[in-house]
């Protein structure tokens, strides 16, 4: 594994699973399996000491040096992450905020594509995670399946028959596995759809929980499906489960766009294009308001309302109008809110240009 | 690590709070705990507990008393980890594989609310030591229904019979299994294109 902080790299490259094509990734923008693992013979993080979380990562370390699918992976201790670095990994939803704010020993391990990632020390010794682009649920648990599998092969994992995989918190026990896709919805949104959506979800045993946005609002239209249950199915069972259930509601986040355009065209063509007026416009364009301006353009480019906006593009703004974002972009922290929105509208109308050019230039 | 109150005993209770949607641990020393203050995030801790585990009644009522005095609760103690009933309820967390025998009574109950079922049906660690070989997969299959069918008599003899229907759902797909790998898994040839 290299060791070294694997920021600049990152922040380098274009996200791969947000810039990459996967099925149906108009709609399921990204699928993400995690696991939840401890190593037998030591506490779990809520009550071990410093010393025994220190020899968690370096067990884990010494494990994966032999795994050669790891040894591109970049290795970093939380410590040494700044704030704005750590920031950044949120937004690329790489580690959790309870990782971020941890003031006792861990580390993260992540692959340069931000594909697949460790977190060490979390809630549990082991976290691990994969995502891809669009709905591939069943890739993704391939890919994971392995990792675990190499990493049990090399580490005593806290494991009972009956309880299965043993985690700190009682509702991961079992698999251990929470498996999510985040969706599109602003169709079910508008439609007024959304919220009989959740309930017949919940009553799935889904949860839903929008990725933005504080409780009941609902910022950027984004929101992601994941599994409750980690024990009394299988992980298989458990990602057939969401699978059917995530195609059904993109059948019906079709339709209801369907719906919409045909009975509505004109309040869709106002939404759309008043949202790209602001973008394409604006100078100060806070946080929220560049989510839901964002998705509104988003829709435009999936109903082909737009020839010169790719639709990468607009994932990636997605990600860069986050404020951990915006202040690498400017290479300095900007405590202000007020000058962050000023510079996200920049950046926002840079790249629109950039897309449109590129799109001339063809 | 020490109080982060007094600064004086070690810590022995973490406490975790949300404070502007951000997750805070207090790590403080029982001390302290009975002070006013921390008892009363204590008991909003508490609160979550008694959602997630129902254990309502198994607080004394002291705890919810007045003068916030906070008498040691059913001795339940992890012999493995210490973990007690206390940082248990208050974090909702467990420390060892130990605390999952220690604190099963209560577990049982959360359990039971969170999950579909109440025994692992997913996969195994894959260890060193127990390397699947295929030759030893029908023994390894026959084994485990073997020890699966002594849980099933356990659990109809305790009246568990949630339990044992989940056993024995387990054991017939285990079955299944073990007779296509008894039959080489051999294709059908006399399917029709």
């Amino acid at each position: 594994m290299i060791r070294e902080n694997p920021i600049d790299k990152l922040i380098s490259k274009r996200v791969g699973w947000l810039i990459d094509s996967g099925p149906d990734d108009d709609i399921a923008i990204s699928s993400r399996i995690r696991l939840a693992r401890n190593l037998e013979g030591i506490r779990f993080p809520p009550g071990a000491s410093v010393d025994e979380l220190n020899s968690i990562i370096e067990n884990v370390k010494t494990a994966c040096q032999n795994i050669s699918i790891l040894e591109k992976f970049f290795f970093v201790e939380l410590k040494d992450l700044s704030h704005l670095d750590r920031r950044i990994l949120i937004e690329r939803r790489i580690v959790s905020r309870d990782f971020v704010s941890k003031q006792t020993p861990s580390a993260l391990i992540v692959s340069e594509d931000e594909s697949e990632s460790i977190m060490i020390n979390e809630e549990d010794h082991l976290r691990l995670q994969c995502v891809q682009s669009g709905l591939q649920l069943n890739e993704i648990w391939s890919r994971i399946n392995s990792l675990d599998d190499m990493l049990s092969e090399r580490l005593n994992l806290a494991y009972d028959d009956e309880l299965g995989y043993l985690t700190s918190c009682p509702t991961n026990i079992g698999t251990g596995m929470r498996a999510s896709v985040m969706l599109h919805l602003p169709g079910l949104v508008l439609s007024e759809q959304i919220h009989q959506m959740k309930q017949a979800v919940n009553k799935l045993g889904l949860a839903v929980r929008g990725i933005f946005g504080e409780g009941t609002d609902n910022v950027g239209n984004l929101f992601q499906i994941s599994n409750q249950s980690t024990l009394g199915e299988s992980e298989s069972q458990i990602i057939e489960k969401i699978d059917t259930v995530i195609k059904q509601i993109i059948i019906h986040e079709k339709q209801s766009r369907l719906g919409i355009l045909e009975k509505n065209k004109s309040f869709l063509m106002n939404h759309v294009g008043r949202a790209y007026g602001i973008l394409k416009h604006g100078y100060i364009i806070s946080s929220e308001e560049a989510l839901n301006s964002l998705s509104a353009l988003r829709l435009g480019v999936d109903m082909g309302m737009f020839s010169s906006i790719d639709i990468h593009t607009v994932n990636e703004l997605f990600v860069l109008v986050q404020p951990g974002h915006l202040q690498r972009y400017a290479g300095k922290e900007i405590k202000e809110a007020s000058e962050r929105d000023i510079l996200r509208a920049s950046i926002i109308r840079e790249k629109i240009k950039e897309a449109r050019k590129s799109k001339e230039k063809n | 690590m020490l109080c982060e109150i007094c600064g004086k005993n070690p810590a022995t209770i973490h406490i975790q709070e949300i404070i502007n949607s951000e997750k805070k641990t207090l790590h403080i020393c029982k001390d302290c705990a009975n002070k006013k203050e921390a008892a009363k995030e204590m008991l909003s801790g508490l609160d979550l507990a008694q959602l997630m585990f129902n254990i309502n009644s198994e607080i004394p009522t002291n705890i919810a008393s007045q003068n916030m005095k906070i008498e040691v609760p059913p001795d339940i103690k992890c012999p493995v980890c210490g973990w007690n009933f206390i940082q248990f309820t208050s974090t909702g967390r467990l420390s060892c594989p130990a605390c999952f025998k220690t604190f099963r009574p209560i577990l049982d109950q959360a359990i039971k609310n969170m999950h579909k079922g109440c025994m692992h049906v997913g996969k195994r660690p894959r260890s060193s030591a127990k390397r699947e070989d295929k030759t030893d997969d029908v023994k390894t299959i026959s084994n485990r229904i073997s020890e699966l069918q002594k849980k099933l008599e356990d659990h109809v003899n305790r009246e568990e019979y949630e339990k044992a229907a989940q056993i024995r759902d387990l054991i017939n797909d285990l079955k299944k299994e073990l007779i296509s790998k008894s039959n080489g898994g051999k294709i059908d040839k006399r399917k029709s294109n």
